[in-house]
């Protein structure tokens, strides 16, 4: 028998025609792979850099750290990374039964963490004779007008209510929960109790309006409950274990001094839950759950709120926020409408960034043709240290300073039509004087918290309200 | 770096199968495979392979001498000398801090000792190769490369199966041409992708849901009292998708090695037969990781005497295997109780359950799973308060509720996941292979090695650039 040929003993080691399309497969994406140019640096989808290829160093090759960069590298910037996040999250699809899906981390099975009462009893009278306010000039007219009949019922804080509608499950509806809750066309973010948080915090806000209340400086406290809370109903939230925004609140409001004019916005909340006042896909409220909280607001301070008819319906197109790009099946999210209030008037807005200039800049930026993931600019310029707005008809009127976080920012171009001047101070990046000295710095006749639930109860927020109000 | 990583399916392993093919010789192609091999390891443990290299060493020189001894007792000696490097080496760099655990707090310098990849696997085989050369049943190899290769040979060199150097040697270093099984490779080196990719990974992230992974020693307190909430239906849920979890992720990295070595006519040992078809323990253990059980029976048991003694010896030396077995696993109490429950098992067996679970036929295979069900409890913390939390669980007994929400749910949302995964622990798909072999033979292979494996490989790729849950389990072992 002829003996084999090196050549032929050669193609023998060689792959057959069977295999071919598993190695033609392999050697395309091997290439692909390494065609840098084909590498993203950014994912819209999960919005996040990409892991950056990793600086060389000795230490970091000898521990190992280079090569786990280099592997990092590799897997997070594979081309065509989107198109195969979304052929994954397909075939996760085909995990379980569709009407019902759960990703992400879980809250523990046992019993959620509970609100206790409201420690301090009821005021006789709960909401505080309308304190005049101090007039900057000679003008004889208190300012504002008081208002006779408050335009929505000010809830005092221990009576949230216990039980309401919203979003509810159906055999139609979609329940995806992990830190985030997505229930059918919408997502909502966990909330949790922290009894420690609320009692820190309400102890800096009660120690500030001490501190104020001999100078006449009102200061109002009102935490804003995120669509988790409002949107979907008690029954509901009982059964995920997710914790009840009404009773946190009214617990937080609960514990504060009386010097602290509380602002239960939650009850009015509720009662228009039915309305579009949070955003499908972020985690934040719209512009027309802001007014319903700035009539509440109005409410507590004797103001008269401004009818929305006459602020200027501005349609800013589509939204897509952080939940959106934080939900693997983010194509059950409805898209956002963006909606802004131009509120009317002589007014003028000056930001302070973060770098010390100030400039003017619309109080409701047009952003109607930026990308839907990049409207955070819409109002008051998004997150800036400071911004001040000037109403120019309202001389007379008082002057307030807004503690806020991004919740604050479609909340306060309401207050641009109660008061002179409106200061918004962003705790998270304002690093200049003291809230006290800000005070009799700019003649501030009312300081409003602003600030969302789950952030006021959250040591970062106490940390930096601490420093703030120190 | 494992297999189940982008880097290696698109970088290392075309490239290092690309400079296979363009070798003329095997000895070319055994230098190629070297190096891939060193630069694999060196990838995870960049430090290490010096360690991996001396191991080596102290194998081929001990080999060498045993070879070379003049009498019994030299050759015995040279064995011993390389036993006790493997096992001084493995014991200082896997079992110092247990051991010191034992007399008093662990020195912080032993406690910053970082665990050798794969040096579980890597030692066991270079035992079997100077003992082999000992009894004769191989050849020592004269070239340090040569050893070094069989033991950093990045098929099985972190994860296993555990070759022994008397099945591998031939077909490494012989004369004889490669046997290329290009499809077979193929074929099995994408299921077992497919296998830790698409299913095992998505089971560990639900058993991770369900009964949290193993925490810090600081942690466990905190998980206990989670744990001890968790619905009875979500433990049942969680250790099921854990046990699925282990055999899946284990097996396809095995499948993995096995499908890469026939790609190049190496043939590497089956490490599981669909073990969790098994009717008792102690065919479970003929069915799961044979290699290990296969090593420990003809380099422990049969050298302690094996059965063929009293039996006061007899269950010493079963009870010798089964602690090294659990320990071999890692270095942890709760290891050595996971070794000794299968002890425990295998002497109840022998007395009498074995004999009255045969008369309950029906049986049989749910007494399997729930006792390697139980045991896996035990692999998985090494805190026993939380075994002792999920057993009571698993029965109702912490006062938790039979269901809740999130256990529905979630089990709903990982239904089909959980009943294919149970499918695929079963030989059904291999029957139907054959099956579909024998009557459609030309179809089925060019579905088999030309169309399933590509679209494996794709769905593969997109879980891994979709998912950041890659765990691997057997990774330090």
């Amino acid at each position: 028998m002829k003996k084999p040929d090196e050549k032929t003993k050669r193609a023998a080691r060689r792959p057959g025609a069977a295999v071919a399309p598993f190695f033609a497969v392999l050697a395309v994406l091997t290439v692909v792979a390494f065609l840098l140019p084909l590498r993203p640096t950014r994912s819209y989808s999960e919005k996040r850099d990409l892991t950056p290829f990793p600086a060389f160093s000795a230490g970091a090759l000898l521990r190992g750290e280079y090569f786990d960069g280099i592997s990092a590298w590799f897997s997070d910037t594979f081309p065509g990374r989107e198109a195969w996040l979304r052929a994954d999250a397909a075939v996760e699809q085909l995990h379980g039964i569709s009407d019902v899906t759960i990703y992400g981390e879980l809250p523990a099975d046992g019993p959620a963490a509970t609100v206790p009462p409201v420690p301090t009893p009821p005021p006789a009278t709960p909401t505080p004779a309308p304190t005049p306010a101090p007039a900057p000039t000679a003008t004889p007219e208190p300012t504002p007008v008081p208002t006779p009949v408050p335009v929505v019922e000010t809830a005092p804080p221990e009576t949230s209510v216990e039980e309401w509608g919203g979003i509810t499950v159906d055999e139609d509806a979609e329940v995806i929960f992990g830190n985030i809750l997505q229930i059918g066309d919408a997502a909502y973010g966990y909330f949790g109790f922290l009894q420690d948080g609320c009692d820190a915090y309400a102890g800096v806000v009660s120690g500030f309006a001490d501190a104020m209340a001999e100078k006449g400086v009102e200061v109002y406290c009102m935490p804003i409950p995120t669509s988790a809370g409002v949107m979907i109903s008690s029954e509901y939230q009982e059964k995920i274990k997710c914790a009840d925004q009404g009773a946190s609140i009214a617990y937080l409001l609960g514990v504060m001094d009386d010097n602290v004019r509380k602002v239960n916005i939650f009850n009015n909340l509720v009662a228009h839950n039915d309305e579009y006042i949070y955003f499908r896909t972020d985690h934040h409220w719209t512009a027309l759950g802001a007014y319903y909280a700035y009539e509440t607001l109005c409410a507590a301070a004797h103001m008269e709120a401004k009818p929305l008819e006459e602020f200027e319906l501005l349609d800013e197109g589509e939204f897509k926020g952080t939940f959106y790009f934080e939900c693997m099946q983010n194509w059950r999210l409805r898209i956002d409408e963006l909606y802004a209030y131009l509120p009317p008037g002589d007014l003028e807005m000056k930001i302070t960034t973060a770098d010390g200039a100030t400039f003017p800049f619309p109080i409701i930026q047009d952003m109607s043709h930026s990308l839907p993931g990049t409207k955070y600019m819409t109002f008051i310029a998004g997150d800036q240290p400071m911004t001040c707005i000037t109403n120019f008809d309202l001389p007379d009127a008082p002057v307030c300073v807004v503690i806020k976080d991004s919740f604050g920012n479609p909340f306060v171009p309401y207050l641009s039509q109660n008061y002179s001047k409106v200061y918004v101070v962003d705790y998270r990046s304002y690093n200049s004087m003291s809230l006290k000295a800000f005070v009799d710095a700019y003649d501030v006749d009312q300081v409003i918290f602003a600030q969302a639930l789950p952030l006021a109860e959250s040591e970062g927020t106490i940390g930096l309200t601490r420093w703030l109000c120190r | 770096m494992v297999f189940s990583s982008l880097i290696f399916l698109y970088a290392f392993f075309p490239l290092s199968l690309l400079a296979c093919l363009l070798c003329r010789t095997k000895g070319q192609r055994n230098a190629v495979l070297l190096v891939f091999s060193l630069i694999f390891y060196a990838w995870g443990e960049p430090v290490y392979v010096l360690l991996l290299a001396f191991m080596a060493f102290a194998a081929w020189f001990c080999a060498l001498r045993v070879v070379q001894g003049t009498s019994e007792r030299a050759r015995k000696a040279w064995v011993a000398v390389s036993c006790a490097v493997d096992i001084a080496l493995i014991g200082f760099f896997k079992y110092a801090g247990l051991v010191c655990s034992v007399f008093g707090p662990v020195p912080p310098f032993i406690a910053r000792i970082a665990l050798p990849i794969g040096i579980s696997f890597y030692t066991f085989q270079l035992l079997t190769y100077v003992v082999d050369v000992y009894r004769g049943e191989a050849p020592a190899q004269k070239r340090y490369w040569d050893v070094l290769l069989y033991a950093a040979l990045f098929h099985q060199c972190i994860a296993g199966p555990i070759v022994r150097y008397k099945s591998i040697g031939a077909e490494l270093f012989g004369e004889a041409p490669a046997q290329n099984e290009w499809g077979p490779g193929v074929s099995r080196f994408c299921v077992g992708l497919a296998k830790k990719a698409l299913l095992a990974n998505p089971c560990g992230a639900l058993a991770d849901a369900l009964i949290l992974p193993n925490p810090a020693s600081d942690g466990a307190a905190a998980a206990a009292a989670t744990l001890s909430h968790q619905s009875v239906l979500g433990l049942w849920v969680g250790v099921a998708a854990y046990a699925l979890q282990i055999y899946l992720d284990f097996s396809a990295y095995s499948d993995m090695a096995i499908g890469m070595g026939k790609m190049l006519g190496l043939h590497y040992p089956e490490n599981f037969n669909y073990p969790y078809v098994s009717h008792s323990v102690k065919e479970f253990w003929r069915r799961w990781h044979m290699t290990l059980g296969s090593f420990f029976a003809d380099y422990v048991y049969i050298p302690l005497g094996g059965n063929r003694c009293s039996v006061p010896r007899w269950v010493f030396n079963t009870l010798v295997v089964w602690a090294l077995t659990g320990l071999w696993h890692g270095a942890s109490w709760n290891f050595l109780l996971w070794g000794l429950w299968y002890f425990v098992l295998l002497m109840l067996e022998r007395a009498f359950l074995g004999r009255a679970l045969e008369k309950l036929p029906g049986l049989r295979n749910v007494y399997v799973l729930l006792v390697v069900g139980l045991g896996w409890v035990l692999f998985r913390y090494s805190d026993l308060s939380l075994v002792w939390t999920i057993v009571r669980g698993l029965f109702g007994a912490n006062g938790n509720a039979l269901s809740s929400f999130t256990a529905e749910t979630l089990a709903k949302n990982k239904l089909f996941l959980l009943l294919v995964c149970a499918v695929a622990a079963t030989p059904l798909a291999k029957r139907l292979g054959e099956t579909l072999s024998l009557r459609a033979g030309r179809v089925w292979n060019a579905l088999r090695f030309g169309v399933i494996p590509v679209i494996l490989l794709l769905l593969s790729t997109a879980a891994l650039v979709g998912d950041s849950y890659n765990p691997f389990l057997y990774f330090q072992f």
